[in-house]
């Protein structure tokens, strides 16, 4: 009686235990990674990881101590600058090397990696419970962010890594001045809205607030041949209902939509500073740090430099707001996925990485210091509500999410797009005839 | 009196043409150092600040939480190396070319100095592959190897021109004496060329620190040189452009120093090798 | 003895064979085998399958853009080294006068050439920055009005690229002539002198010939070199705007590591090397001519 009943007592409390191992499990602040995952599963594995130079980089390594303790791996994370980083992640998957596990690459190399059988779908990580993080919950993820970043051909590859939009930046004390609006009503006989919510009244305030002499421009734009410069005309593009490619992938970028937009766009230079065709993202940034510009079509996490008052003298002058519009709203977004090499050495600790860092509890780290959170729970958080810029234009951009595309050939589609603008912007040839240039180039690329 | 003042005027303009060459020169670099320990406003105000409150964050910054200091010594060491290796490998071939005329050796000479004529980017990939290949990728070795390559025709063709001065009579009359040709070499020919050597090994220096492309494709983060760590600051996020003048300072001072150092040698280096070529 | 002797110095050869012939000639030969096929890491369908002769029959025919690259960079070299060798050779005469400090400044003026490439194209790209840079601020001070930014402009852009260079590169053409200027010997010149010779005709008669040879070398040097430029540019302008400082260099690397189209981006880079291969030729062929004269003469 007392063997069994001692028996009963020790089933019980292990029962007891158990059940508060598990809720303590769910609901303790985890570390993101399983159960099933100890300091000793991973031991000895090292797993290297190539990425951009970038401050949530950064962040991110401060905060892997954490995660190496709790699976027992160890991360090793290379840096490198944006070209370089495509350049090295390429040369190792292309030669076969195996030198990375896991990779941070833009998104727009998806459609190639899938397609040339670099990378894997992450689905079958995703549904194994040893690997499992039991507070995922895919759901929180935003879905635009998440399809544009890693869905092809309806598998998902990964998690978006590094990403951020592109909005519309004013001098919010420039357009409600009484004064300045009184003026502008008496020369264009309207009152814009603030900020300017299509591409009329968009021109119409720069070239009213375009004072050269007194160091005053209406707009920034990024002219320099760069990617910069797609990434804004494209906001442009997708505004005036154009796109680079229809439905079943044709390219259709001398359509009358593009052409208006890209006639557009150059229409605006005059209203810019001398130096905005040597401008990319930084100097827009700087121009209206130093107070030069009032409006530009700009990525948010380039915000936190002009909000910061040791750096700029617009601090607090400034908001957001949607893209004009002049068919359909547009938001260009730009992000860097996480990938898994089919060759890594270690996909399931790949797997595990990944999905740590992109965690609630990591994304909310990471948002507090700028990085642009994949996750809804990230910009519920009270720290994050507070910076103004970030959550409700970032959110609304994110909603709309406009991608590039995402095939093989991009590359190159954008590098003769960088080349196509630039020589428009500098008067060499009209819209409409450097549009046909790169239609005929584009059929080349992707007839062959 | 008159050629006095003639004298005077004609100095006084080589000052006031050098001082303005000279001003031209280093305006850049000073400009670069003054900006290293500027704060970004000062960096970036209009009109330009002179006379600021210096603050050393951006040399912390770079060279401590973003380890430029192991760059530094990456680079060092990959620089240093790659010299020795290609005097050891090259100066031999140098005093073969200079003293003795084999058949064809005109066609191996010039295929040395192609090696040179090359744009990198030919070697690039098929040189990553190969590294990768042998496993020697991310080792201070690979970048080494590199690098060797490409100062090889210019260690060959610069020592051959050296060597060629040394008057063969000197030579002749060791070998008379009965020395072998390896100790003439080494006991008479070598110490003539010396003032030759230290230029060339100055040059080797400098193109191996300097260098860009090969540091990047076959480096990784174990053999990051501080060339590849530069670039670095340029990114999505912002430029960060007081550590790019700290680091840009702090690159150019060893070379800088070798230079001063060695000026005199380094200038015969040139005249020599490039006349007899 | 000779025979033996030659035995010997061929053995001196062998370590510079073996390291070149292992890692040049074998990265040749993989760009060769490249070259003769279609190869990209981008496209599905290039997967190396054989071609020929395609990719060089396109790169001739079809391509447009490659031959205005080689355009711009023979532009680029031609007025970039011209102009470092007026300097050169003048500042060299001026560093050549016996003077006191002569030591420093020819310390200061040959600091440009101890920059690394990168840092160069990174301290111009801010001081020509049309918001805070100095220069820019400089010139605008000058009273002179300049529409778009230096660096901005397609007019502006090769010509500012090219005084970049130039800042960079006249000390090594400085540093070669001085040191052929000192090693003249005096007494040419001292005869003339006493002949009652000008400065100006003992320059062009007696020291120019004279030091020929190495203006040869010189411009064979620099030539070389800045038909390969890359990185300076690469920063400074990234090839535009539009296509005005394309140089070859940037387009071949982009071709081969932004459209990753490898096998065509072979064919680009031997034929670029073939070009700069038959330059030194000809250049070659025009000293020996030179050799030959003063043989005679």
């Amino acid at each position: 009686m007392k063997i069994v009943r001692k028996k009963k007592t020790i089933s019980i409390g292990l029962m007891v235990l158990t059940m508060i191992a598990f809720l303590v499990g769910c609901f303790a602040p985890a570390e993101a990674v399983p159960p099933a995952v100890t300091e000793k599963t991973y031991e000895g594995i090292t797993l290297r990881f190539v990425a951009e130079a970038v401050p949530p980089t950064e962040a991110l390594i401060k905060l892997l101590p954490e995660f190496e303790k709790a699976s027992g791996m160890k991360v090793i994370v290379e840096q490198y600058p944006f070209d370089h980083v495509v350049e090295k992640t390429m040369m190792d998957l292309a030669g076969k090397t195996r030198i990375y596990d896991v990779l941070s690459t833009p998104y727009q190399y998806l459609g190639q990696f899938a397609e040339m059988g670099y990378i894997v779908p992450i689905e079958k990580f995703m549904n194994d419970p040893k690997l499992r993080d039991l507070e995922i919950d895919y759901a929180d993820y935003i879905e635009g962010m998440l399809k544009a970043s890693a869905e092809w051909k309806g598998e998902l590859y990964g998690f978006p890594s590094n990403s951020c939009i592109m909005f519309l930046w004013y001098r919010r004390d420039l357009l409600e001045d009484p004064v300045e609006r009184g003026t502008f009503k008496e020369n264009y006989g309207y009152y814009y809205s603030i900020p300017p919510t299509n591409w009329i009244e968009y021109k119409d305030v720069a070239e009213f607030f375009t004072r050269p002499e007194q160091e005053l421009y209406g707009v920034a734009l990024q002219g320099k041949r760069h990617d910069a410069l797609t990434c804004e005309w494209m906001n442009y593009m997708w505004s005036f209902g154009g796109r680079v490619l229809d439905e079943e992938g044709k390219p259709v970028i001398n359509s009358p939509e593009n052409v208006e937009a890209l006639e557009y766009f150059v229409s605006l230079l005059p209203f810019a500073p001398p130096g905005t065709t040597t401008y990319t993202w930084d100097e827009v940034t700087t121009a209206f740090q130093k107070g030069r510009v009032v409006m530009a079509i700009q990525w948010n996490d380039q915000a936190f430099g002009v909000e910061d008052p040791a750096k700029s003298e617009v601090a607090g002058k400034m908001n957001y707001g949607p893209v004009p519009v002049k068919k359909q709203p547009a938001a260009h977004f730009g992000a860097w996925t996480y990938f898994i090499p089919k060759l890594s050495k270690h996909p399931e600790a790949a797997y595990l990485f990944i999905q740590w860092a992109t965690s609630k509890k990591v994304q909310m780290e990471l948002a507090r210091i700028g990085m642009v959170p994949a996750r809804h729970s990230s910009y519920l958080d009270p720290e994050v509500r507070k910076i103004p810029f970030f959550y409700p234009a970032t959110l609304a951009a994110l909603e709309i999410s406009n991608y590039r595309p995402r095939i093989p050939e991009w590359e190159e589609m954008n590098s003769k797009m960088m080349l196509a603008i630039s020589q428009a912007l500098a008067g060499e040839k009209t819209s409409e005839e450097t549009l046909d240039w790169l239609q005929k180039e584009y059929l080349k690329i992707l007839g062959k | 009196m008159k050629e006095r003042t003639q004298k005077i005027i004609r100095l006084t303009l080589i000052y006031i043409a050098l001082s303005t060459i000279a001003f031209v020169a280093i305006f850049p670099y000073m400009w670069m150092v003054l900006t290293s320990f500027k704060t970004r406003i000062d960096a970036f105000a209009v009109p330009p600040v002179w006379f600021f409150k210096p603050v050393v964050d951006h040399y912390l910054e770079a060279f401590v939480n973003k380890g430029f200091l192991q760059n530094f010594v990456n680079s060092l060491i990959i620089s240093l190396s790659t010299t020795v290796f290609s005097l050891i490998i090259g100066v031999p071939s140098a005093y073969a070319f200079a003293r003795y005329k084999l058949y064809g050796d005109h066609h191996i000479f010039f295929y040395i100095l192609t090696t040179r004529m090359a744009p990198p980017i030919t070697i690039a990939l098929p040189l990553y592959l190969l590294m990768a290949r042998a496993g020697f990728l991310n080792t201070h070795f690979a970048i080494i190897a590199a690098h060797t390559i490409f100062n090889l025709a210019l260690v060959v063709w610069l020592m051959r021109g050296f060597f060629k001065m040394i008057p063969k009579e000197i030579e002749e009359a060791a070998l008379i004496d009965g020395c072998s040709t390896l100790r003439t070499f080494f006991e008479i020919s070598l110490p003539l060329a010396s003032g030759g050597l230290a230029a060339t090994a100055i040059f080797c220096i400098i193109m191996s620190w300097n260098e860009f492309l090969f540091a990047m494709i076959l480096g990784g983060d174990q053999a990051a040189t501080l060339t590849v760590a530069i670039p670095g600051l340029v990114t999505t996020r912002g430029t960060y452009w007081g550590q790019i003048a700290a680091a840009g300072t702090i690159i150019t001072i060893p070379i800088l120093i070798f230079f001063l150092v060695v000026q005199k040698h380094l200038v015969r280096g040139l005249t020599f090798g490039a006349i007899e070529g | 003895m000779k025979k033996r002797r030659s035995a010997k110095l061929f053995l001196f050869h062998l370590p510079t064979m073996i390291t070149l012939m292992a890692i040049t000639l074998v990265p040749f030969l993989f760009a060769l085998n490249l070259s003769f096929r279609a190869y990209s890491l981008a496209r599905p369908g290039y997967e190396g399958q054989f071609i020929g002769l395609d990719n060089f029959r396109k790169l001739l025919n079809e391509d447009p853009l490659f031959w205005k690259s080689i355009l711009i960079t023979l532009r680029f070299v031609a007025v970039a080294v011209t102009l470092e060798l007026i300097l050169g050779l003048s500042i060299a005469t001026l560093l050549n006068q016996k003077i006191w400090g002569r030591r420093f400044f020819t310390s200061i003026i040959i600091v440009p050439m101890m920059i690394a490439p990168v840092v160069v194209g990174l301290i111009w790209s801010f001081l020509l920055n049309a918001e805070f840079g100095v220069v820019s601020y400089a010139i605008k001070k000058l009273g002179v009005h300049l529409e778009r930014a230096l660096l901005g402009s397609v007019n502006t852009a090769l010509p500012t690229v090219m005084f970049i260079d130039v800042w960079q590169w006249t000390p090594f053409m400085t540093l070669i002539l001085l040191a052929g200027l000192r090693a003249l010997p005096i007494e040419p010149v001292e005869a003339a002198q006493i002949d009652g010779a000008s400065g100006l005709q003992i320059f062009y008669y007696i020291t120019l010939p004279l030091i020929k040879p190495l203006i040869f070398v010189a411009i064979l040097l620099r030539s070389i070199d800045s038909f390969k430029l890359f990185d300076t540019v690469f920063i400074l302008t990234g090839g535009g705007p539009a296509f005005a400082t394309e140089l070859a260099s940037i387009y071949a690397y982009r071709i081969n590591f932004k459209y990753w189209n490898m096998g065509y981006g072979s064919a680009m880079v031997l034929i670029l090397f073939l070009i700069v291969l038959i330059g030194i030729e000809f250049f070659f062929f025009f000293t020996q001519r030179e050799k030959l004269h003063k043989g005679v003469s």
